[in-house]
């Protein structure tokens, strides 16, 4: 009897425990296995999540004012279930937005509970279209970029499109080398649900949201509306296809202004062509001509190869190089010219000499170091180089040809980057748009400007300084220099490699140089594409350098060189 | 057993102005959460309003907008507006 009584007592128990492992798996089930799922399945219940989303970083000039920030806009929708009469609808409508009548009519036809009518509307076409009291008629708030000063430098700036999700993205200039800067992140708001389903306010968790940050550009904005005015001017008057102007401080190599024509509206860029929104003044390779010569010829100067005062024993006709014949712009030749007079007057042959006592390995050493074979490391989006073909490949006409800027290519970011050493006592910069970073908490994140290398000594920038200055003085362009200003400059004419061959047409004019001479400030140049008026840059890009350079002295107060 | 009856009636006492208590700070609670979120409208509608203002001084400060405006009402640049110190430039012609 008692052992009958103990197997059933061991049998509960051994129930009781099966029962209590089932238990215990079970809740292993809900709580370890499906944990995740069962936490979602509550907070769904008990709180609603809503996105917040991040406002995007704004760009600003240096005097504070925005170039690109944001704008509120409304998009108008319809549900057309409750709409009573179409098209008293479409008529009153239409008048309002920007659709005819008969596209409203079709889409308040649809069988839908919300079609889309318009978006970007501002507030003045808001309030219009509440005046009319339409039932079904609603209005969703939407954030859309937004740039004031509409095109001004609408290439540095680039402009704001979608992604594949239809997410917003910064494409071009800017807005594309900053987009994770600027685009921030997107928060959520939870809030919590009583058992009704209404709010409780008191209890809203949320994951803060961390808004863009702001960039603060080097960019001065009237030195912006001035260059990239006169660059306008100009190239409609010389009937130039396109032009490139930049501005750049040569002490720190802080950009001032970068204007490109043709131009276009980053607000409405979808209305323009896609070659428009390339930046020239980074993307652009081209061959620069005579303002080349200014590097190659300080390259001579700092290796004590040349003095201002060297004769050329060249110089008294054409140079013939293998089958080549090396001519000057205006076939004319000036025996034993001096280096000082081969810059003024911008002497292809003269330019030989100095090559031939430089040599392939000096040279390609100086534009190495001149930057000429590497990308500046600008801050903006779509920057190439030119790359130089190798020491043993150059033949005796290529050192030739390079030496007045032919037969090889560089970036006019490049080219000015190079001439500000020539200016700033012989120091690469490296050349930079954006001055400050501010972030979501207000700090600000300072850009110091950055030595890359030191090119030439500071004698023979001082030399190379006053060879430029004496070219604005005495050579082609000297007729639309400013009187009292001492200005560093050299123009430029140079053929267009069009398909192995040169453009028997078209040239590329431009004007390189830098004021006030004794201590820099401002390092300008301005290229013309294939002008009509003129062929020479001394003709076209030298008035417009000039024009801006007037700009410039009105702007900052510049007194005249003593 | 008095003395029983006397905690229990305590503790009754106690549960019922605890209650009172709890209904009165949740009207509060509610009373102010309706005026936290007419608050929080006001702002939003606010903060709209800014920056729909912000956005039409800056349209209307915009140089590309100043220029155009000085260029309907007649001015025109002067590039020549300079006055030398070093070599004048002459304000009046006599010759």
């Amino acid at each position: 009897m008692k052992k009958t009584s103990n197997i059933r007592l061991r049998l509960v128990l051994i129930g009781f425990a099966v029962l209590f492992l089932l238990l215990v798996i079970r809740l292993f089930y809900w709580q370890v296995v499906n944990a995740e799922d069962l936490k979602d399945y509550g907070l769904s219940q008990s709180t609603e999540s809503l996105d917040v989303p991040a406002s995007r970083g704004q760009i600003l000039a240096s005097d504070g004012f925005a170039l690109a920030t944001n704008k509120i806009s409304y998009l108008v929708y319809a549900n057309p279930r409750l709409v009573s009469d179409k098209d008293v609808y479409a008529q009153k409508l239409s008048g309002l937005l920007d659709m005819d009548q008969a596209t409203i009519s079709a889409l308040l036809s649809r069988k839908l509970f919300w079609v889309r009518l318009e978006s970007g509307l501002n507030d003045v076409q808001k309030k219009a279209i509440d005046n009319l009291h339409l039932d079904g008629i609603g209005f969703e708030q939407q954030q859309e970029r937004f740039y004031p000063e509409a095109s001004m430098a609408a290439q540095l700036i680039g402009f704001v499109g979608k992604d594949a999700y239809g997410n917003q993205q910064g494409y071009f200039g800017l807005e594309g080398y900053y987009n994770d800067q600027l685009e921030g992140r997107s928060g959520s708001l939870y809030v919590i649900k009583d058992a009704l389903g209404n709010p409780v306010i008191n209890d809203i968790r949320q994951e803060k949201k961390i808004d863009g940050r702001n960039l603060v550009l080097t960019l001065n904005r009237t030195i912006q509306y001035d260059t990239q005015t006169a660059l306008e001017q100009g190239v409609v008057k010389y009937g130039g296809e396109s032009g490139t102007a930049i501005v750049m401080d040569p002490q720190t190599g802080k950009v001032l202004a970068m204007a490109q024509v043709p131009n276009f509206d980053p607000q409405i860029y979808y209305n323009f062509p896609g070659e428009s929104y390339v930046n020239q003044a980074v993307s652009d390779l081209y061959e620069p001509g005579s303002t080349f010569k200014v590097l190659v010829m300080s390259a001579a100067i700092d290796m004590n190869l040349v003095k201002p005062e060297t004769q050329c024993n060249i110089c008294a006709g054409p140079v013939p190089i293998d089958s080549y014949k090396i001519e000057t712009w205006d076939n004319k030749y000036f025996p034993n010219t001096t280096m000082t007079d081969v810059i003024q007057h911008s002497d292809n042959t003269g330019m030989v000499f100095v090559g031939r006592k430089l040599g392939v390995d000096n040279l390609v050493s100086y534009l190495k170091n001149y930057g000429i074979d590497e990308t500046t490391g600008i801050d903006l989006q779509g920057e190439v180089s030119g790359t130089m073909r190798p020491k043993d490949q150059w033949g005796a006409i290529d050192l030739a040809t390079a030496s007045f800027g032919q037969g090889i290519s560089v970036t006019p970011i490049q080219l000015l980057t190079a001439v500000s050493a020539i200016a700033n006592g012989g120091s690469l910069m490296k050349p930079y748009v954006v001055d400050k970073i501010i972030t979501d908490d207000g700090k600000e994140i300072a850009i110091k400007p950055q030595v890359k290398r030191r090119v030439i000594k500071e004698s023979t920038s001082q030399i190379m300084t006053w060879m430029m200055v004496n070219a604005v003085e005495n050579g082609e362009s000297k007729w639309t220099k400013i009187d009292g200003y001492k200005i560093a400059g050299k123009t430029g004419t140079a053929q267009i490699p069009v398909a192995g061959h040169y453009d028997p047409k078209n040239t590329n004019a431009s004007f390189v140089g830098f004021f006030p001479a004794d201590k820099p400030r401002f390092a300008i140049l301005v290229i013309v594409n294939k002008p009509k008026t003129s062929i020479y840059g001394s003709e076209t890009a030298a008035p417009i350098f000039f024009q801006i350079a007037q700009d410039l002295i009105n702007e900052y107060n510049i007194p005249p060189s003593q | 057993m008095k003395k029983i009856n006397l905690v229990v009636l305590l503790l009754i006492v106690i549960t019922l102005v605890l209650q009172g208590i709890n209904i009165y700070l949740s009207n509060k609670i509610a009373a102010n959460s309706i005026n936290v979120s007419k608050m929080q409208e006001n702002i939003d509608a606010l903060n709209e309003k800014n920056q729909i203002l912000e956005a039409k001084i800056l349209d209307s400060t915009s140089l590309d907008h100043i220029a155009s405006r000085a260029a309907q009402l007649g001015f025109a640049s002067d590039n020549k507006n300079y006055i030398s110190l070093y070599s004048p430039l002459e304000v009046a012609i006599t010759r």
